[in-house]
């Protein structure tokens, strides 16, 4: 029960951190980006590479990893949403695109490194908790506390420093962003940049707990966006608080039911949260998140 | 005969947050008659407007259409009673045609359902040539016959606001909303707005209209009504309404403004 | 104007089309005619969405859940209850018209990205529940065994008679649209799609007319669902993954939105293109994606489409790569 929790949480945990991306994309720059999913396999998978197959030391294949997965959110913002959401294109297109911008990321992976799942070693190797007679793995508990820290130092950026006020007054309005001599370009190439670096992280340190496969981009993607419209889309606070409910619910579905049934859930409750409640459960002001 | 529709609005108030954009007002307009809005920016104006047409609900009181409570419903059951309106920026449906924009104009106007539609049945092809003929008639008395197949959105602003009001005019409405119809245009379009206006009355049509050109709005009108800071400070015929003290003190302020933009 | 026929380049699409779909069966091929059957098809459906998104500008993903109803409910109404084809289709269409008016409802409600991602979501939620349901839907490993039409002892299985189903189906559903395109429905959509707030003034019923649109779309890919699976006698999963979604679009896409031909266009391409590049399936899918965002970037307006948009290499570049200057922002 105890291992139940705590993959739900550790899991929830990732969800939170791609959760979170979709929000702060979609405050800054106005744009889904359902490729927010990729970014997770993209850290995990190629740190994989550069750890088994280019013999990296382990903290330079993540770092190199979460590289990866940053470079690609800019590559999407720079090659794909910029020319669109310069042209006011309409947001389903732009939706669309990245849509089919994570396919490809996920087609890629595939076949580049197979389709095999894979992991890799924990960071602390031996480290584990005991909760009884339940012992749980290490890397859980990197997981949790990793992400506590991230999302703190995130706020406090936003909060406290000249770059986050600039990404709230985008957030605020383009326009008057920019007339106070603030870019909205650079704003949303660091938003996509960051949310990238965000989920790549995530994807590097799940994977020891669990495995990473080329296809794991548009489960949490999807798990990730529910997570967002159930905290509050938009809100940073209402990510992790729907991030870590549907952490737990999808942990005991998955074993409980069948792990088939967690994407059927899954867009089940979105699809009532999307038209009964829009807001979400916390659905806070961002500025106050 | 049944007694002609009155508009009537009676205490009505909106609040937007802190602000409290409309108090108490009261007014009552009768069939066939023109009645002028004015007041300074921000006093309330368009907010009636909008709050007449539906587009925002009143926090208090009435505001009924002969007997029916117009109060609590959206602005399509509001159309479909026989009250339109026009925007205070123009607002063509952009991608459609001048005549297009027309025709959208009058879709109460047509009975025929989807399986006439697709059948194509004789009672569809006469009523779809009769209104494509009351547009082209619609257009040329706005003086838009020229630009029947033009792009609307292409069209200069003043014949812009001429489409608007052809195109509210298509519904067959007993009140017609106007906000701001004057603005942007020069003196001969005014000119040939207030006959178009005159016409409208003279069919029995119940007209309000917003504007800030004092000239046209007191030749025009029938009975002008001035708000100021959300509420009436006066409200008679144009010539009663311009010597009133109280107008006069609101209006040397937005004189000012008016002056200095 | 909104007619069609003015614009040469629709007449010539459609004169293609006519040739090409009469040439198919007389060549003999078999290949040809089976890809052209599934081409009708889809191009019915995407003519439909065409309906709902170029007209209405109501962006939907579910067509797909749809095209299950009629699949799935096709195949266990003929497979399990033994249901003669032709009744299981007519009730799996009532079943979706249903499902239609039930969604539609609430769904449509939403506006702008909400409605693509709700839509998107009960796309994906079929497929996800279609794989996960195996006492229902047997899963992953699908029905098979579904009964082919038949009327007298005329049997639809036959390609030929078959191809010619499917193709009089798809010329019903364009007829249907073009004749919905020029009325005052058709207008009432588009003013909708444009300018919501206005039409409501003009006593437009803004709610029901978005509700037609989206029923009708579902009442098209249902018997398109419905008559897919007769035509394969197999339904599985697959059939509404995340690739048909994407397909759909890239056709409604590939042809242009709003024009009358595209979809077929753009079914054909999208159908019959992968076939000609034997030795590459592996990469099939790469390369079909990478082709779509590529096409939204540069040609959105598509083959057929009337948007003025057509954007010149150059404006992908990032500002600071671009020799020439950019006047602000478009």
């Amino acid at each position: 029960m105890t291992l139940i929790l705590a993959i739900g949480v550790a899991t929830g945990c990732v969800y939170a951190l791609v959760a979170v991306g979709y929000s702060l994309i979609y405050r800054t720059t106005g744009v889904v980006n359902f490729a927010q999913g990729s970014y997770v396999m993209a850290g995990g998978f190629s740190t994989y590479w550069f750890y088994e197959i280019a013999r990296l030391r382990y903290p330079i294949a993540i770092l190199c990893g979460v590289g990866v997965s940053t470079l690609l959110g800019l590559l999407l913002w720079t090659v794909v949403v910029l020319p669109l959401w310069r042209r006011r294109s309409p947001s389903y297109v732009v939706l669309l695109e990245t849509i089919v911008f994570g396919a490809i990321v996920g087609t890629s992976a595939l076949l580049l490194l197979g389709p095999l799942p894979q992991t890799l070693p924990p960071w602390l190797p031996g480290f584990a908790m005991e909760f009884g007679s339940n012992r749980i793995d290490g890397q859980y508990v990197v997981v949790i506390i990793a992400t506590i820290l991230l999302m703190l130092g995130f706020s406090a950026i936003l909060r406290f420093t000249s770059l986050g006020r600039s990404m709230r007054a985008c957030a605020a309005s383009r326009d008057v962003a920019q007339l106070l001599g603030i870019s909205p370009e650079r704003i949303g190439a660091l938003a996509f940049a960051a949310t990238a670096a965000l989920g790549g992280l995530g994807g590097a340190m799940i994977t020891p707990a669990q495995f990473t496969s080329a296809d794991i981009g548009l489960s949490y993607g999807v798990f990730g966006f529910v997570a967002a419209v159930l905290g509050g889309f938009g809100s940073l606070s209402g990510a992790l608080v729907g991030g870590l409910i549907l952490g737990i619910v999808n942990a005991f579905v998955g074993r409980y039911i069948s792990s088939s049934y967690q994407t059927v859930l899954a867009f089940g409750l979105l699809l009532a949260l999307l038209t009964l409640r829009p807001q979400g459960l916390v659905g806070k002001d961002w500025e106050e998140a | 005969m049944s007694a002609p529709p009155e508009l009537k609005l009676h205490g009505v108030t909106k609040r937007f947050g802190g602000i409290v954009a409309v108090t108490d007002v009261s007014m009552a307009l009768t069939a066939g008659s023109v009645t002028g809005l004015i007041g300074p920016n921000g006093a309330g104006k368009s907010t009636l407007i909008n709050l007449v047409s539906g587009f925002r609900r009143p926090d208090t009181g009435r505001i009924m259409f002969a007997d029916h409570d117009l109060t609590r419903l959206d602005p399509s059951a509001i159309a479909r009673l026989g009250i339109s309106r026009t925007f205070q920026q123009a607002a063509p449906l952009v991608g459609l045609s001048v005549i297009e924009n027309v025709m959208v104009g009058l879709h109460t106007r047509y009975r025929s359902g989807l399986g006439s539609i697709v059948l194509r049945s004789p009672a569809m092809r006469r009523e779809a040539r009769a209104n494509a003929q009351t547009a082209y008639a619609l257009l040329e008395q706005f003086g838009l016959a020229a630009d029947v197949h033009a792009e609307a959105s292409d069209l200069p602003f003043g014949k812009l606001r001429f489409l608007e009001l052809a195109r509210a005019i298509g519904m067959q409405p007993q009140v017609v909303l106007l906000d701001e119809p004057a603005a942007g245009l020069n003196r001969v379009e005014t000119d040939r707005l207030a006959a178009l206006i005159r016409v409208l009355r003279d069919r029995g049509i119940t007209v309000l209209l917003v504007d800030h050109d004092v000239p046209f709005v007191f030749g025009l009108c029938d009975q002008v009504v001035v708000m100021n800071f959300g509420s009436v400070i006066a409200a008679g015929k144009p010539d009663d309404v311009y010597g009133n003290p109280a107008v006069r003190e609101a209006y040397l302020g937005g004189e000012d403004q008016e002056a200095a933009a | 104007m909104s007619g069609w026929i003015g614009r040469k380049l629709e007449m010539a699409a459609l004169v293609l089309v006519i040739i090409a779909v009469v040439a198919a069966p007389l060549s003999g091929s078999r290949l040809l005619v089976y890809y052209f059957t599934i081409t009708a098809l889809y191009a019915s459906v995407v003519i439909a969405l065409n309906l709902l998104l170029g007209l209405a500008g109501q962006v939907s993903f579910a067509q797909t859940t749809f095209m299950a109803i009629g699949g799935y409910g096709t195949a266990l109404m003929t497979v399990r209850l033994g249901l003669n084809p032709w009744l299981a289709t007519l009730l799996a269409m009532l079943l979706a018209t249903l499902a239609a008016f039930v969604i539609g409802r609430p769904l449509l409600r939403l506006r702008g990205h909400y409605l693509s991602m709700a839509t998107f979501a009960l796309a994906l939620g079929t497929y996800s529940f279609v794989t996960a349901a195996m006492g229902l839907t047997n899963g992953g490993i699908g029905i098979s065994g579904i009964p082919p039409l038949e009327i007298g002892d005329v049997s639809f299985a036959e390609p030929r008679t078959f191809y010619i189903l499917s193709w009089i189906f798809c010329a019903l559903v364009l007829a249907g649209y073009m004749l919905l395109a020029e009325s005052h429905v058709g207008r009432a959509w588009r003013a909708l799609a444009t300018g919501q707030d206005i039409a409501s003034t003009l006593g437009i019923d803004v709610p029901g007319l978005k509700l037609m649109a989206f029923v009708l779309a579902a009442i098209v890919a249902s018997v398109v669902g419905s008559l897919y699976v007769e035509f394969t006698s197999f339904v599985g999963p697959d059939l509404y993954d995340i690739n048909i979604i994407l397909s759909l679009f890239f056709m409604l896409f590939v042809g242009g939105r709003g024009s009358t031909v595209g979809p077929i266009i753009g079914a054909g391409i999208v159908v019959i293109v992968p076939q000609l590049m034997s030795g590459l399936e592996r990469y099939q899918n790469l390369i079909f994606f990478v082709i779509l965002l590529l096409l939204l970037l540069i040609r959105p307006a598509g083959l057929l489409g009337r948007m003025r948009e057509s954007v010149p290499l150059t404006a992908l570049l990032p500002g600071w790569l671009r020799v020439t200057r950019e006047g602000g922002t478009a």
